[in-house]
């Protein structure tokens, strides 16, 4: 059997909030195959960030332990780490986590602005792809001159310029209306099929959801079938 | 900014001591010779020897020229006290030398060539040479004449300019004699110049064992006490520097802190996109070292300011170099970086989730 881009293999995440233990994901597994599309659908508080993170390389399981090409992500170093986010993940936060005292362009730039790839190049890339996403007109404007949907476009872009296997959408389409929403998921899976990039995108509105995408259903931090 | 207030400092304090150390320097090496003067007497003017030593000094092996010399102060020039500007250390000196023992000079009067003009000659009354501040000062040629102290003089020389002999008044010795109400066979001190410089040391000494009332201090021996004492300087400007660095390292850990503390949210966002914290490390460092560039170069102007404005109003003779400009924008730039140690490590240890979550 071919070995699964991402897995997670009986995760757990405790959080301790003052002297109680949250367990906020309690033994998950999850297999993510390249070019899959794969949603996370759960209740408001089940864990789908806490996963979302920990599939990302951006947080540690408690117990349990996370694979990227068959390679477990406790062995990596810190800064090991942030080159596997760096290169290979891209993420949409929930909240977009935009920087607020940078244009969209720079946003963009962000992950790559560190690495050795020169400025003309990734300034270049990064306006190719706010055009794709049809933020034309809206390449130096800040986060606080646009609009919801336009911020979650700037999000999108940003997690696509270092061109990554796998993007990790947390809740995407959350704070739009139905029609940027479907604007915004038609635009993944038209890059899901041309690049096979692998996407994962928690999200609430179940319309989005066809019968071939791959589903994982969580709840009170355990996967439900 | 206290970054600012020490790289002033810094130049200000630099200044000052190289100031005083060329002015000392060009005044002790100016002299060029032993002078002898009475023992324990607080200054040259208040100094008082027989004219009959000058015969003694000369008798000495390896002596050769001994010129006598006598001091006062510039009361009046043209009735008036003399003005502000004209004075070097605060006052202008009146100089009584040997129109005759002139001729043997070797080099020039206190290490400063007559520039327009002669020297005093044979025969001179009262005739004066001048320093260039006075001259200046007073609009004065040679052939003007000029009154000081009440008395007549024609100008014959006008001196090169220097920090030390600006405001001199040089005039035949037995018209200083006059004018500083000095018996005719006295003078203040004696300056002896020997054949060989290295000679110096050698015949201080025997000057002070065949004269048991006199001190001799040679030129070159000067010149060591004073490297002496300009090594307290320098340690005393290590220690300002130190505080300096201290304080203004203080004032960028501070500066920074509340900088990358505002900004916790958005270093995390870079951490989770994949900056390293090597990454956030060097971003802190950068704009720390940034904040020294800045702040190094508002005190090099600011403190360069200072240095030129000391000089105008007191002409203390403030060197400004470029060495120590470069010393204290590099000091400043130093103290940037370090300064910004302590906060870029405790940033860049930021955990990505937390920033995230944050509302
Ligand atoms: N840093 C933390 N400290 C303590 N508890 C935490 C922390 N982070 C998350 N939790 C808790 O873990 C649980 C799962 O949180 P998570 O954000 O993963 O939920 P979610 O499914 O993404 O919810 P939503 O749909 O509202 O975004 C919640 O009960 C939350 O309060
Ligand atoms: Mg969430």
């Amino acid at each position: 059997m071919k070995t699964p881009l991402l897995e997670a293999r009986d995760v757990y995440r405790e959080y301790l909030l003052g002297k109680t233990v949250v367990k906020a994901l309690r033994g998950v597994d999850v297999v993510i195959h390249k070019g899959d599309f794969v949603f996370i659908v759960g209740p408001s508080g089940s864990g789908k960030s806490t996963l979302m993170h920990i599939l990302g390389a951006l947080d540690h399981p408690t117990k349990g332990s996370v694979l990227l090409d068959g390679k477990n992500l406790a062995r990596l170093s810190d800064w090991q780490l942030s080159m596997v986010r760096r290169n290979r993940v891209g993420f949409v936060f929930q909240g977009f986590n935009l920087v607020h005292s940078l244009n969209a362009k720079e946003n963009v730039m962000l992950p790559l602005q560190t690495s050795d790839i020169d400025k003309v190049t990734l300034e270049a890339r990064a306006i190719k792809l706010l055009m794709e996403v049809g933020l034309k007109h809206r390449i130096n404007h800040r986060p606080n001159e646009l609009s919801g949907g336009e911020r979650q476009r700037v999000a999108t872009a940003r997690a696509l310029i270092n061109e990554p296997e796998i993007i990790l959408a947390d809740e995407p389409t959350g704070e739009l209306d139905s029609k940027t929403g479907a604007e915004i998921m038609g635009l993944m899976r038209t890059i899901n099929k041309e690049k096979g990039t692998t996407f994962v995108i928690v999200t609430h509105d179940t319309e989005y959801i066809t019968e071939k995408d791959k589903v994982f259903r969580i709840r009170d931090g355990k996967i439900i079938r | 900014m206290a970054l600012v207030i020490g790289v002033v400092a810094i130049i200000t304090m630099v200044s000052v001591s190289d100031g005083i150390r060329n002015s000392m320097v060009e005044a002790i090496s100016g002299m060029n010779g032993i002078i002898v003067w009475e023992k324990d007497a607080l200054d040259l003017p208040f100094s008082c020897l027989p004219m009959s030593y000058e015969k003694k000094l000369e008798a000495i092996p390896g002596v050769k020229v001994v010129f006598p010399e006598v001091y006062g102060l510039v009361n009046t020039i043209e009735g008036e006290k003399p003005k502000g500007g004209s004075m070097t250390m605060g006052m202008a000196v009146l100089a009584g030398f040997d129109p005759v023992k002139e001729q043997q000079r070797v080099g020039s009067i206190y290490g400063v060539e007559v520039e327009k003009g002669r020297n005093l000659q044979p025969g001179d009354k009262y005739v004066a040479v001048i320093g260039h501040q006075l001259a200046d000062e007073y609009d004065k040629r040679v052939g003007s004449i000029m009154k000081v102290n009440g008395k007549r003089f024609k100008v014959i020389g006008i001196l090169e300019e220097s920090q030390y002999a600006g405001s001199a008044v040089v005039v035949p010795i037995d018209i200083a004699r006059e004018l500083a109400g000095l018996d005719s066979d006295t003078v203040n001190s004696f300056t002896v110049q020997t054949y060989n410089p290295s000679d110096q040391e050698g015949v201080s000494k025997i000057i002070e064992a065949r004269l048991d009332d006199v001190d001799a201090m040679s030129t070159q021996a000067m010149l060591k006490d004073l490297e002496e004492v300009m090594v307290i300087f320098d340690w005393a400007f290590i220690l300002l520097s130190s505080i300096s660095l201290l304080i203004a390292g203080i004032g960028i850990i501070n500066t920074m802190l509340m900088s990358v503390m505002d900004r916790q949210k958005e270093i995390g966002v870079l951490k989770a996109v994949g900056w390293s914290s090597e990454d956030v490390l060097k971003l802190v460092l950068y704009e720390s070292a940034l904040i020294g560039v800045f702040g190094g170069l508002l005190g090099c102007i600011a403190g360069g300011l200072v240095v030129i404005g000391i000089e105008n109003v007191v002409e203390f003779g403030l060197t400004l170099s470029w060495t120590t400009i470069l010393g204290a924008f590099a000091f400043a730039v130093f103290a940037g970086l370090v300064g910004g140690v302590y906060p870029a490590w405790k940033i860049s240890r930021i955990d990505p989730i937390q920033a995230i979550r944050m509302e």
